[in-house]
């Protein structure tokens, strides 16, 4: 199991991430080091990796804005790549890059062109 | 796109004579297929009974393919009142009579239209139609687009109405026999305009709006609102349904439908985004609707915390708003550069850039958020 995939595996378990930290160590390769701090209810963890994966994942999450929801500093977003791209979204709406934003797609059951041609 | 597009193109110079009003937004168009046959049919709103309208779904059953194409005219009353705020709307609904469901719907208010046009051409509104028209299909789909930009009085209802009229309601509008539904409503109903009524009203101070749109029931004329309103009977957003019979009790054939954000968000991501970035510029809807009277969005955020991502937007404001808010000399040299003015007031001019609320001399849009922000505040009390 990797680090990220142990990390995911304990916020199912209703674990959430209060801290995040990252260290450099200069007599060890990597020399990143994330370590995260979880708490479920009195219960408390630390997960501390230089698996990539997991820093690429805490950084993300680190840049995310924080909603007062509970204790925890961070929003726990599953697809990170989402939340960039809805920043990204919502970025050109208010500046007017984005002009037509698409709330909904339909296609008819039948290809109405074609018919038409038949006639 | 043949038959609807020359349907649209002919009605360019049809006015509903003595006045210069569009012919088009009375007009339904009805394009069906049988058996490899195309037929377009014209329909009056004007003429069309509700029994009629039943009629019609019942021969959108026999049909391969039935279509309609409609546009409208949501106003408040004409001539407007001297305190009358709420724009009009001019939209395109085109429905799937025989799958009862709604392909697209496209709306914008004037003020939108202006913006985006940036000039009016001779045709004035068949001009805004024939907008809608060009942008809604192509190939075989059809687009609904959320009603941009966002930074105007009526954006708020908006985002209300594409719900109502793309998604609808689970629970059935049934008049007398007829189940009608939300978007047949805006598709047949006939505009008010003429008969000096309103057809749209968007109350910022309540965050209430309805649309309004004339029927006939046999020999009767009535009004159908279509209502979102928070009263005490239920005090989160909810949709109603009521209809107006001159010498009759007004009767709700659906009340109290409440608005989930979560079914937004399920319905559609973009329309929820949109729903919610409304909180950017109206405070009422921010302070009101969203943290007390929007069904779900607590919900909605325990389950996906991205859901309710735009609103992190107007968070970005409340630090500036606090500071603005308390400095009368802030808002003096904000509200000048809004208006276009110049300033010369090098320290008040450098303190609002800092706040990244002035860039060149100019609102940046953070800028423009906070002052509408505190302008909504200092004109309610």
């Amino acid at each position: 199991m990797t680090d990220l995939q142990k990390l995911f595996k304990l916020l199912e378990e209703g674990f959430r991430i209060i801290q995040i930290q990252f260290s450099f160590d200069k007599n060890r390769s990597p020399q990143q080091i994330v370590e995260m701090e979880l708490k479920r209810g009195d219960e408390r963890t630390t997960l501390s990796s230089s698996d990539d994966e997991l820093i690429s994942y805490a950084v993300h999450l680190h840049s995310i804005p924080h909603f007062e929801d509970d204790d925890s500093d961070f929003v726990y977003v599953k697809n990170t790549g989402k939340y960039f791209a809805l920043q990204e979204i919502i970025v050109s709406l208010f500046t007017g890059k984005e002009e037509e934003f698409v709330i909904c797609e339909r296609n008819l059951g039948q290809n109405l062109p074609e018919l038409i041609k038949k006639q | 796109m043949t038959y609807e597009r020359n349907w649209i193109l002919s009605e360019k110079n049809a006015r509903i004579f003595p006045t210069k009003l569009c012919q088009i937004f009375y007009d339904v168009g009805i394009l069906s297929f049988r058996d490899d046959r195309a037929d377009f049919k014209l329909l009056c709103k004007e003429n069309i009974n509700l029994s009629e309208i039943k009629s019609l779904l019942d021969e959108s059953q026999k049909v391969d393919l039935a279509v309609c194409f409609s546009s409208f005219i949501l106003s408040p009353q004409v001539p407007f009142k001297s305190d009358e705020k709420s724009d009009a709307i001019i939209g395109l609904i085109i429905y799937d009579l025989k799958n009862r469901q709604p392909l697209s719907l496209n709306l914008n208010t004037l003020t939108q239209f202006q913006m985006r046009t940036k000039k009016v051409k001779p045709n004035g509104l068949w001009e805004y139609v024939y907008d809608l028209f060009a942008r809604t299909s192509s190939h075989n789909s059809f687009k609904s687009y959320l009603p941009l930009p966002l930074s105007i009085r009526d954006y708020t209802p908006l985002p209300w109405f594409c719900l109502a009229f793309m998604k609808g309601v689970t629970k059935e509008v049934t008049i007398d026999d007829i189940k009608l539904d939300l978007p047949l409503f805006l598709v047949f109903g006939t505009p008010l305009l003429l008969a000096g009524k309103p057809s749209y009203s968007f109350d910022s101070e309540k965050q209430t709006a309805f649309v309004m749109l004339g029927f006939r029931e046999g020999s009767k004329q009535s009004l159908h609102q279509v209502r979102f309103d928070m009263s005490k009977g239920e005090p989160k957003l909810h949709l109603d349904y009521q209809i107006f019979c001159e010498e009759e009790r007004p009767r709700k054939t659906l009340g109290h439908f409440i608005i989930n954000f979560q079914d937004i968000w399920d319905f559609s991501e973009n329309l929820a985004i949109g729903f919610l970035l409304a909180a950017v510029y109206d405070l009422k809807f921010d302070t009101t609707v969203v943290s007390q009277k929007l069904e779900g969005i607590d919900e909605s955020f325990r389950n996906d915390p991205l859901t309710v991502y735009p609103l992190f937007v107007r968070s970005m404001a409340k630090e500036p708003f606090n500071r603005i808010k308390g400095s009368g000399e802030l808002l003096e040299i904000l509200e000048k550069i809004a208006k276009g003015n110049s300033v010369k007031d090098d320290a008040n001019l450098k303190e609002l850039e800092k706040l990244h609320l002035v860039s060149g001399g100019q609102l940046t849009i953070l800028g423009d958020v906070v002052y509408r922000r505190v302008l909504q505040q200092k004109n309610r009390k």
